[in-house]
């Protein structure tokens, strides 16, 4: 169908009640998300002098500035101690790579363990298997609150708080819902090419590694960038078990609510925010498909 | 009789296996989840003091638990909490919900601009928190408030904290972030449900209402009861952004939620692990809130899915 014959169905069309309400509704929400980040990315670019005139709009001559980035890159800085007992700043280029090996790390040992019991649960049965399935069950189900301090304590005494490797032992779980997800996934896949593979003399790990596991590639990818995401956007953590290292989304934290310096100015913190966003909203653009799609065309039937 | 050997070699091998990946996750779990929430309870009988920069622990019994009970008569600041956090409850279940599902069944039919509307609701779960929180408080704080100054002559200054117009930006805030989280599910939810089952209704005449009531609610009724059961259960747990809005200690007294008091009671309690003072009554709130949160959730559950309408 051409454009015109779309068009002129579209119009044709008899719209019902329901839809020209959601559709109003969703119009007013898209355009109110559009105005706070077009107002957003325009503040970012815009001096403080014209920002103190007019915070809505750019109608003042020489209003334009790149000052707020070299604020961000030059001042959103996080002090932390050092070896020999004084203090240093981590500025934004070391906070990126905090952020890089905090969510990269944190979301490869998650989705690499929880693809892996789900595979064995689901695979291997007996009465380890089942006991393993009910744990997730009964973990997701049951809400337990309360339990940071307890975390933090222990964390503590294991000498795994501002210790990325201590953040990635943290992460070696499965009890989340992404475990249900691939155990549906394992528990479809045929079972004749694991069979063949043992006649010609593989061994389980190799099934699992050369076989299986590519076979789940995709969900393994679309898990590993939502938790990557997640880690990424994540300062909360941080905060209480990484603050030695902190990642972009700690140092946005502090740049915003505990930062007086004059390179803190309104408009550098809006500058701050798109600095944080424009990775994972490229990241997000790049793969909307992959990460839209497979859940809800795929990942989660079953 | 070989292939009885060689059988069993391969069973043996796949306990091998089984055992090899499944232990480190395992014992993690026994640690951190396990060990974690025992840990937890035995906190909440205990009591740390700092004597001049020397942590000295001793068992307290139910003096946590007293001090609860002593905070929740005396204090505004429990009480207010208790009902913001179920403002936040009732917006959750009587907003967010309904008009999520109605989004989800919208992009599902393929109605105008489905594919806009479902980047765009689903967008903000993959921003950093933090930044939508700069960009939204900047907007209403800088911008909104110099339309309304301009259009009404009333100059509303830190509108975040004053008692009178808090709220209001807040929920805005909840709500306006509060769809993108769940859409998928939705969304995936009614993909499942059979479309010549749709199809029929529409040849028959039923209205898209209709359509949803009688046909799409029942049939993801029990991915309803599942998101209603996380949203209860998570009460205890929610702090409605305050703490990226204010941080820790700063947010107002009448704006605060349950979720924000607990982690705040933790935040502002040496995080480097030299000064637990305030773990003890953290762990003791816990425990509290999950002696009744559990088994709500857990009946309500049991409730919903048993005297629900069915697919059929």
């Amino acid at each position: 169908m051409d454009k015109s014959a779309k068009k002129k169905k579209f119009f044709q069309r008899k719209w019902s009640a329901l839809e020209i309400c959601v559709c109003l509704i969703l119009t007013v929400y898209s355009l109110a998300l559009i105005a706070l980040f077009a107002w957003a990315i325009m503040t970012s670019f815009k001096t403080q002098s014209a920002y103190d005139r007019d915070k809505l709009f750019f109608n003042t001559p020489n209003a334009f500035t790149f000052d707020n980035y070299l604020n961000v890159f030059n001042g959103m800085s996080a002090q932390v101690p050092t070896l020999e007992g004084g203090m240093r700043p981590v500025y934004i280029e070391e906070m990126f790579l905090y952020s890089f090996l905090y969510a990269g790390g944190c979301a490869f040992c998650q989705t690499f363990f929880t693809a892996t019991v789900a595979y064995c649960t689901a695979r291997y049965k007996g009465t380890a298997a089942s006991v393993i399935h009910s744990i997730v069950i009964i973990t997701l189900i049951l809400p337990v609150v309360g339990s940071l301090a307890s975390t933090l304590q222990m964390a503590y005494e294991l000498n795994l708080v501002n210790n990325m490797l201590g953040m990635y032992v943290l992460k070696v779980s499965f009890n989340n819902m992404y475990y249900l997800i691939f155990y549906a996934l394992f528990a479809s896949m045929s079972w004749e090419y694991a069979e063949s593979a043992f006649i010609d003399g593989a061994s389980h790990f190799t099934v699992y590694f050369k076989i299986m596991f590519p076979l789940a590639a995709t969900l393994f990818g679309t898990v590993f960038l939502l938790f990557f995401i997640s880690y990424w956007n994540d300062y909360q953590v941080p905060l209480m078990f990484l603050r030695n290292m902190p990642t972009l989304a700690l140092g946005l934290y502090g740049f915003m609510l505990h930062d007086h310096s004059e390179f803190a100015t309104p408009t550098a913190k809006i500058a701050a925010g798109v600095c944080v966003f424009i990775p994972v909203f490229a990241v997000f653009v790049a793969f909307r498909n992959k990460i839209m799609g497979n859940l809800t065309e795929g990942g989660i039937k079953g | 009789m070989a292939s009885g050997k060689s059988m069993s070699k391969n069973k043996r091998s796949g306990q091998i296996f089984f055992w090899t990946m499944v232990i480190l996750p395992l014992v993690q779990f026994c640690i951190f989840y396990v060990g974690v929430n025992f840990n937890s309870i035995i906190l909440a009988f205990k009591s740390y003091e700092n004597h001049t920069g020397v942590i000295v622990q001793d068992w307290v019994g139910f003096e946590n638990f007293q001090t609860i009970l002593h905070d929740w008569n005396t204090s505004l600041l429990l009480k207010t909490a208790v009902k913001n956090t179920f403002k936040y409850l009732a917006i959750d279940i009587l907003i967010i919900m309904p008009a999520t599902m109605l989004f989800a069944y919208y992009i599902y039919k393929n109605f105008a601009l489905s594919n806009l509307f479902k980047v765009l609701i689903f967008a903000p779960s993959i921003i950093c928190i933090m930044v939508l929180v700069i960009f939204f408080k900047g907007f209403m704080e800088d911008a909104v408030s110099q339309v309304i100054y301009k259009t009404t002559g009333t100059y509303i200054e830190s509108m975040f904290l004053k008692r009178k117009y808090a709220f209001y930006p807040l929920t805005i805030f909840y709500i306006m972030f509060g769809f993108s989280g769940n859409i998928l599910i939705y969304l995936n939810a009614i993909s499942n449900i059979s479309t010549s089952m749709l199809e029929a209704a529409t040849i028959d005449g039923a209205s898209e209402f209709k359509i949803f009531i009688q046909i799409v609610l029942p049939s993801i009724y029990k991915t309803c009861v599942s998101l209603l059961v996380i949203s209860v259960s998570a009460i205890g747990s929610n702090q409605a952004y305050l703490h990226s809005f204010y941080g820790s200690s700063n947010a107002p007294e009448y704006a605060r939620t349950l979720g924000y008091h607990l982690f705040d009671l933790v935040a502002t309690s040496g995080v480097d692990g030299d000064n637990p003072t305030q773990y003890p009554i953290a762990s003791a709130y816990g425990l509290v809130i999950t002696f009744i949160v559990a088994p709500v959730t857990l009946t309500m559950r049991w409730l919903l899915n048993k005297y629900g309408p069915s697919e059929d």
